[in-house]
């Protein structure tokens, strides 16, 4: 953070500048009042221990058991974990769920972040250009896989535009190729979830007084410097909390996918959520299936809880 | 803050709170009520779940139609649920309880809508002391409606598992229906130099993909041994001891290969079955019969007809037609009368005739008792008629529907290349063990 | 500052392109959805509609039995709105006192609501319908605005906290100053800073419940309630699916999502950005 003696902080007060800057105060400086009643978070954690923590206890004893989903069951213990690990297969969809999520996060991100940052201000068609980008946020994710369908079918307008600009050799079912069907999935994935990201980016840039770049543009500092020095670590929070968001989703979406392949081809695009939905209700399976879904979980939690450690670390080393 | 701001944001507010009174308020009314009564012609209501129906052809809410018109005093009504959904919501509710009065589903356990897994459980009333009921079941499909001793359910009619081709189409290149395999290999070229392909496969909708092998299958496995799936229970043989479907997976690449079917058929979908097969892309489909009766229907300018999938040989030739649709009574209704009625009802002759009519299948009249096929079965009819020549679809009887789906999976691994025939076979024993 | 120049079109231009990429999936959704049945079934995706009609949309709209458009549009309104009154009245309030609350247990719930974002919730989906359908809450509006509002409780606590982190505390020193109270001080102050907060969690919560359908199914179908995305599906027929209809669904379905999205954009996304002239 060199740059920050040349940003013009005269007309604001310190206090402003540190919590602008993602510092608390209050971690430092005890405070001499209370702001808020210990009360009031409880009504929502009830809800919350209710209904998801109570939820999840109940999905995740049934890992143990061999339920079907009807009737009675059995305890069997780690079973449902061993077959898992002793299933080449599911090893495969555990690395191609990684694959996808970093894949899901890094697009995102980077796509999401510049169009938040293009259409922040200055631009004429700003408000009519987010609307377009966040558009497909809109729809129902399941009903526009199938649109997709349509795109990447033989006979449709992909391989058209190939054979098109004479790269007809290029053409191909692009959802039954075992190398790019999973790159189109991470494609309609991505395309659902740049407007998304860049809500959320545009939101944290409106928190972002723009006297502070322009006084850094005013010490001269170029558009790179700027992004680089100034509104990226200003961004910090926004960053945590979309980066945070996109790795939970990149980890446990499932419906589009079954929409767009069904898992396949043959198995080339599973991913654990479509692995959890398709064990646990085309086969009937719930007691294994809420196994994987554990696994799911725990992997989830690690990354999320690794990402927002290395995220907000750097933020106390400035 | 401005004023105006903070203003705005209290309007919305405040609006959200007025639709929040306004839900409180109509999920308040809308508790229904239920009067129990012990008078057999009181008005009763029962819930029936089926599967979502075609705008165009709602067979189901004509059946249940045509029983009100039978028994006034009974209301039927229908819940619908997407057809890869109904299995869930069904498990889920009767889990807890509740769930409609008459459900539908598959006979058997090897689809996810399977009634016998409900049954395998007591979830579903027993009908083995109502004759009606037994009587309806065709003799070779007995095993797919008895749990033990318990009858579940009772089909409605009979759905043949066709190969279904534009006849039209097929008469302007002058190819003729092929009675044996390389009679069809040969229909192949034809239809290739005509810029057409003979079949289309959707490798990326497996339940479709699963069909294909299985007609397939029909001739190799089936003809040779109807008994393979009891065989394959009692741990007789195996998929990967059979030749059958070695030879089967096989087929499937062959005619991928020969350029039997559409190009990319590896990463068809779904929805592109009819589109292909009505525009003449492509000149025929595997499918149910109701389904392709919806293509019938939906595309007045072709004719359509059934046909099956040839053996090697004219006398392997074999197709699948099994009694199907089928309805089966929630055990904890509390209108068992009311339900046992209309199950009855289902059982006579106008009912079967007229659900199998408006559904394109095959009355349960003409499985049971001989009755004439209508003109859509011409090319199929001496074959399903004759219990050598057919069978029930094998599927239903598999103990789980992961090995279907396996299957369906299984036909784009073998198009892409991703599996062997041998490893295909391997995946479905162990898909079979629940492993 | 930041003044309009050549490189501001080239970025303007150079994005607009993008957006027009962006919508092709559109293209072909209102496209299909002007077909009619007979067209929908032969022509390619891409040919244009053959005679242009409306009449897919009037198949959607006028549904068939359960399945009824407007019917499950009032639902999902209902639903929706009801759930973010909760999520930005409790989420908003609990997010702010997490943060500003000192003591040992605010890390202790701090850590539960944070660990909820990550738990999935189809994994006790079974035994909470059969816990839900005991107490009388499933098919029924309130029902859902509970259920929805637990399980993104954790997501709407989780956007407002960043930004409640970066609410300075003059304001609040001053109000109480100023002798106003707690509840005064936040819901008068606070909350109105909050805004792009809760602009963010109307629209991704928001659309989040709109377009749920795994959960709706399974709590709603076959009941009256029914949301949208459960009608819209039920238009994927067992056989032969009418894809024109399907669309024309979808874009029913969207319109109202839009509206509200282009509503909040408005109100909130701008947020602390009103005095920006750009």
């Amino acid at each position: 953070m060199t740059t920050h003696s040349s940003v013009d902080e005269g007309n604001l007060a310190p206090e402003t500048i540190t919590s602008l800057r993602g510092g608390d105060p209050a971690r430092r400086r005890p405070y001499r009042f209370q702001a808020a009643s210990w009360w009031w978070p409880i009504p929502s954690l009830v809800l919350v221990l209710a209904f998801v923590y109570v939820a999840f206890a109940s999905g995740a004893f049934l890992s143990f058991t061999d339920w079907q989903g009807l009737g009675s069951f059995n305890m069997v213990g780690l079973d449902n974990f061993l077959r898992f690990f002793h299933d080449p297969q599911a090893i495969a969809t555990l690395g191609r769920t990684l694959l996808v999520a970093a894949e899901f996060l890094v697009a995102n991100n980077l796509l999401g972040l510049g169009f938040a940052l293009g259409l922040n201000r200055t631009l004429k068609t700003r408000h009519f250009l987010r609307t377009i980008v966040f558009l497909p946020v809109v729809l129902s994710p399941l009903a526009v896989s199938y649109v997709w369908l349509f795109i990447f079918d033989q006979k449709g307008p992909v391989n058209g535009l190939l054979k098109f600009v004479g790269l007809g050799s290029w053409a191909k079912a692009w959802l039954g190729d075992p190398t790019w069907a999973l790159w189109c999935v991470v494609i309609v994935l991505v395309w659902q979830h740049i407007g998304l990201t860049m809500a959320i980016y545009l939101a944290g840039l409106a928190g972002i007084p723009p006297e502070i770049e322009e006084a850094a543009a005013i010490d001269g500092a170029g558009i790179w410097n700027r992004l680089a020095h100034v509104t990226l670590p200003l961004l910090q929070p926004t960053i945590v909390v979309a980066s945070t968001l996109l790795l939970v989703r990149g980890l446990s979406i499932f419906d589009q996918v079954l929409a767009l392949t069904g898992g396949g081809p043959f198995g080339a695009t599973e991913t654990l959520a479509t692995l959890v939905y398709t064990t646990t209700f085309t086969n009937g399976e719930f007691g294994y299936g809420a196994s994987i879904s554990l696994l799911l979980t725990i992997l989830v939690a690690v990354f999320a809880v690794v990402q927002y450690v290395l995220l907000n670390g750097r933020k106390r080393q400035p | 803050m401005t004023q105006q701001k903070t203003a705005g944001l209290r309007a919305l507010v405040a609006g959200i709170g007025v639709a929040a009174a306004a839900c409180s308020a109509l999920s308040g009314c809308s508790a229904p009520a239920s009067p129990s009564s012990s008078d057999p012609n009181a008005p009763v209501t029962l819930t029936a779940a089926i599967q979502s129906q075609d705008s165009g052809k709602k067979y189901y809410s004509e059946l249940f139609d045509q029983i009100h018109q039978m028994h006034p005093n009974i209301t039927i009504q229908i819940v619908e649920y997407p057809s890869d959904q109904l299995g869930t919501v069904t498990t889920t509710q009767l889990a807890a309880g509740n769930g409609p009065d008459i459900i539908y589903g598959s006979p058997g356990t090897g689809n996810t809508n399977a009634l016998g897994l409900y049954a395998k459980k007591g979830y579903l009333l027993d009908l083995a002391s109502q004759p009606w009921a037994t009587a309806s079941i065709p003799e070779s499909s007995k095993p797919l409606f008895y749990s033990g001793d318990a009858l579940f359910g009772l089909p409605v009619d009979t759905v043949a598992v066709p190969l279904t081709v534009n006849k039209t189409a097929y008469d302007k290149l002058g190819l003729t229906i092929p009675k044996t395999y390389s009679d069809l290999l040969a229909n192949c070229t034809k239809a290739r130099d005509a810029g057409t392909a003979l079949i289309n496969i959707p490798g990326a909708f497996p339940a479709n993909a699963a069909f294909s092998a299985l007609e397939i299958a029909a001739s190799r496995v089936y003809s040779e041994n109807p008994n393979w799936d009891q065989d394959r229970a009692s741990g007789k043989t195996t998929f990967e001891g059979t030749k059958g479907w070695i030879d089967t997976f096989r087929v499937i690449q062959e005619m991928y290969k020969k350029g039997c079917m559409q190009d990319g058929a590896e990463g068809a979908g779904g929805p592109q079955i009819f589109q292909s097969v009505a525009s003449g892309q492509t000149l025929g489909m595997f499918g149910p019969s109701a389904v392709s009766s919806g293509l019938m229907a939906a595309d007045a300018k072709n004719s359509y007809t059934f046909t099956a999938f040839p053996g090697d040989s004219e006398s392997q030739t074999y197709v699948f037609a099994s009694p199907s649709d089928a309805f089966a009574i929630n055990a904890k209704t509390k209108h068992k009368d009311a339900a046992l009625q209309v199950l009855e009802a289902m059982t006579t002759k106008e009912v079967r005739d007229s659900f199998a009519q408006n559904a394109g299948n095959v009355s349960l009249e003409s499985t049971l008792n001989g009755a004439a096929t209508t003109d859509t079965f011409k090319e199929i009819s001496s074959l399903i008629t004759d219990p050598k020549k057919s069978g029930p679809l094998p599927s239903f009887s598999w103990p789980n529907g992961n090995v279907y789906s396996k299957l369906g999976s299984g036909v784009q691994g073998l198009l892409t290349g991703q599996v062997t025939p041998e490893d295909l076979a391997k995946q479905l024993d162990a898909a079979w063990a629940g492993k | 500052m930041f003044k309009y120049t050549g490189k501001t079109l080239t970025r303007e231009i150079l994005i607009f392109a993008i957006g027009i990429v962006l919508m092709i999936p559109f293209f072909f959704l209102v496209n299909i959805a002007f077909k009619s049945n007979a067209d929908a079934l032969v022509s390619p995706a891409i040919a244009p509609p053959n005679p242009i009609t409306g009449e897919s949309f009037a198949t959607a709209f006028a549904g068939q039995d359960t399945r009824s458009i407007p019917l499950g549009a009032l639902n999902s309104a209902i639903i929706t709105s009801g759930t973010l009154l909760v999520l930005i009245s409790l989420g908003s309030i609990t997010a702010y006192a997490l943060d500003r609350l000192t003591g040992r247990l605010r890390g202790l719930m701090y850590g539960i609501f944070f660990l909820a974002v990550l738990l999935p919730t189809q994994l006790g989906v079974v035994p909470l319908y059969v816990a839900m359908r005991s107490v009388g809450l499933t098919g029924t509006h309130l029902g859902m605005i509970v259920l929805y509002s637990a399980q993104l409780m954790p997501l709407a606590v989780f956007l407002y906290s960043g930004f409640v982190r970066a609410v300075p505390r003059e304001y609040e020193q001053a109000a109480q100053i100023d002798g106003a109270g707690k509840f005064k001080t936040f819901s008068r102050v606070i909350f109105p800073l909050l805004a792009p907060a809760t602009g963010t969690v109307a629209i991704m919560c928001g659309l989040i419940c709109w377009n749920d359908f795994f959960n709706a199914l399974i709590f709603l179908s076959g009941t009256p309630t029914a949301t949208l995305p459960v009608v819209v599906y039920g238009f994927v027929s067992t056989s032969l699916t009418n894809w024109n209809v399907v669309f024309a669904s979808v874009v029913l379905a969207m319109a109202p999502a839009l509206v509200f999205y282009l509503l909040a954009q408005k109100r909130f996304m701008q947020g602390f950005a009103g005095g920006i002239k750009s």
